[in-house]
């Protein structure tokens, strides 16, 4: 039996609605770039701000995470429905601290000298939002699902970090992973707090822009607030 | 006699401007930023200042009296090859974790005896954001490091909380003129936060008399 236009135009419009779904499924989930921690939620500004001045920094910094984020993310979801929703986060807190431990002295060994250079805020990770964030969901979400959220959530975290830390090493140094680019720094106060801000607000105003983008052209529209 | 007691109140009232001012958690140590996007939604903010300051100075000095405590995993961890300044580093949060859930159960039940009937309810809801915020401000962690006496830490812990309330005033009222139509659409929201807070930072900086130079 011949379609009549009106049905094939129906069919299109549904599938063109099962693209828009999955396409505001798979942003919904995605930890990586639409609802990265630091610029899509604001988690884990402490050491991109003030310790990531340098690649190296960065990097210690986004390893410390990887490693500490996901079993601390996978034990907590273990465990929901054991202490009270409210209660969870102070539960959080001391699984992270245990699970620094190993953390600390894995990157001890493998950076010496150069771990000191983050200072407190290695230690201080373990109670950022970025590891605790899940502290109050009250229902299980499945080993497998956790693992994938929270891996996202790392990697995510890591290349922003190291983003910011290579342009304010360049900035603020003249050097990349120590090695000389230019004579002298380019704008010596992206080292410090307040270039770290200024650093990190033009990069999230660059995301933003990308991101209107990409869903003006998904959607047909987009909004601009993160 | 005279002499010595005012040098060392004047000491003390220093260190504690320190906690506020000088290395303001939020502003020159960037510490605590996405909790002071929480404490903006939450309407009491005087009881949870008090919980805060209750739970930091409280945790701060019940770890000075037991932070000695660890120098006995140190010691076995200084055998298997790690040095004691990265073993302290491992094993203070962990200590610092379990003082705070003691200390979180110990001020919830002084705040149900204590606090007025009708304020209960808010300030336990308040009450584990508010302890758990001892670590992210850093304190403890801080004035440990410093090698505080009790007062010193004392001192330091209240001016860091006043340091902390006094920046989240700031982001609170400068949010609402961030709140404008005018301001491009790649930087509205949270980039005209940090810009925000970039202008802020400076200015604490300049307020507390540092250079450029002397902080490169």
């Amino acid at each position: 039996m011949a379609r009549t236009k009106r049905e094939k135009g129906n069919d299109s419009f549904v599938s063109r609605s099962r693209l828009m779904l999955n396409a505001e499924e798979a942003q919904k989930y995605d930890f990586l770039f639409f609802n990265n921690a630091v610029l899509g939620q604001g988690l884990a500004l402490t050491p991109v701000i003030a310790a990531a001045n340098t690649l190296r920094n960065a990097v210690i910094l986004a390893i410390a995470a990887v490693v500490l984020i996901i079993p601390t993310r996978i034990l907590g979801d273990a465990t929901v429905g054991w202490i009270k929703t409210r209660l969870r986060i102070i539960f959080y807190t001391v699984l992270s601290a245990l699970i620094l431990i190993p953390d600390m002295i894995l990157l001890s060994r493998w950076f010496g000298g150069s771990f000191i250079s983050v200072g407190l805020y290695v230690p201080l990770l373990f109670v950022d939002g970025i590891v605790t964030w899940r502290a109050s969901v009250a229902q299980r979400e499945g080993a497998r699902h956790v693992f994938r959220n929270a891996f996202s959530t790392a990697i995510g975290y890591s290349v922003v970090i190291c983003l910011v830390g290579s342009i304010r090493e360049i900035l603020g140094k003249g050097t990349i992973w120590g090695v000389q680019l230019f004579r002298g720094p380019l704008f010596s106060a992206a080292s410090i707090i307040p270039g770290g801000f200024l650093i990190t607000a033009l990069v999230a105003a660059f995301w933003q822009s990308i991101t209107s983008f990409f869903k003006k052209i998904v959607f047909g529209g987009g909004k601009t607030d993160a | 006699m005279l002499n010595s007691f005012v040098s060392t109140f004047s000491e003390l009232i220093v260190i504690g401007l320190a906690g506020a001012f000088l290395s303001n958690a939020v502003l020159c140590r960037a510490m605590g930023l996405d909790r002071v996007k929480t404490i903006e939604e939450d309407s009491d903010e005087v009881i949870f200042f008090i919980l805060q300051c209750a739970c930091s100075v409280l945790t701060s000095l019940l770890f000075w009296l037991t932070k000695g405590i660890v120098g006995i995993p140190a010691s076995l961890l200084d055998g298997m090859g790690i040095s004691e300044y990265y073993a302290r580093a491992f094993l203070w949060p962990l200590l610092i974790a379990i003082i705070t859930a003691g200390v979180f159960f110990l001020v919830f039940v002084i705040t149900v005896k204590v606090a007025p009937y009708d304020k209960v309810t808010s300030a336990a809801r308040q009450l584990p954001f508010a302890a758990f915020n001892t670590f992210v401000a850093g304190t403890v962690l801080i004035s440990a490091s410093a090698e505080y006496s009790f007062f010193e830490t004392l001192l330091y812990t209240i001016g860091a909380n006043i340091g902390f309330i006094i920046a989240n005033w700031m982001l609170r009222e400068g949010n609402r003129k961030l709140q404008n139509r005018e301001i491009p659409a790649a930087f509205r929201g949270f980039p005209s936060r940090l810009l925000y807070l970039a202008g802020l930072a400076i200015a604490f900086y300049a307020l507390t008399g540092r250079s450029l130079s002397s902080l490169l």
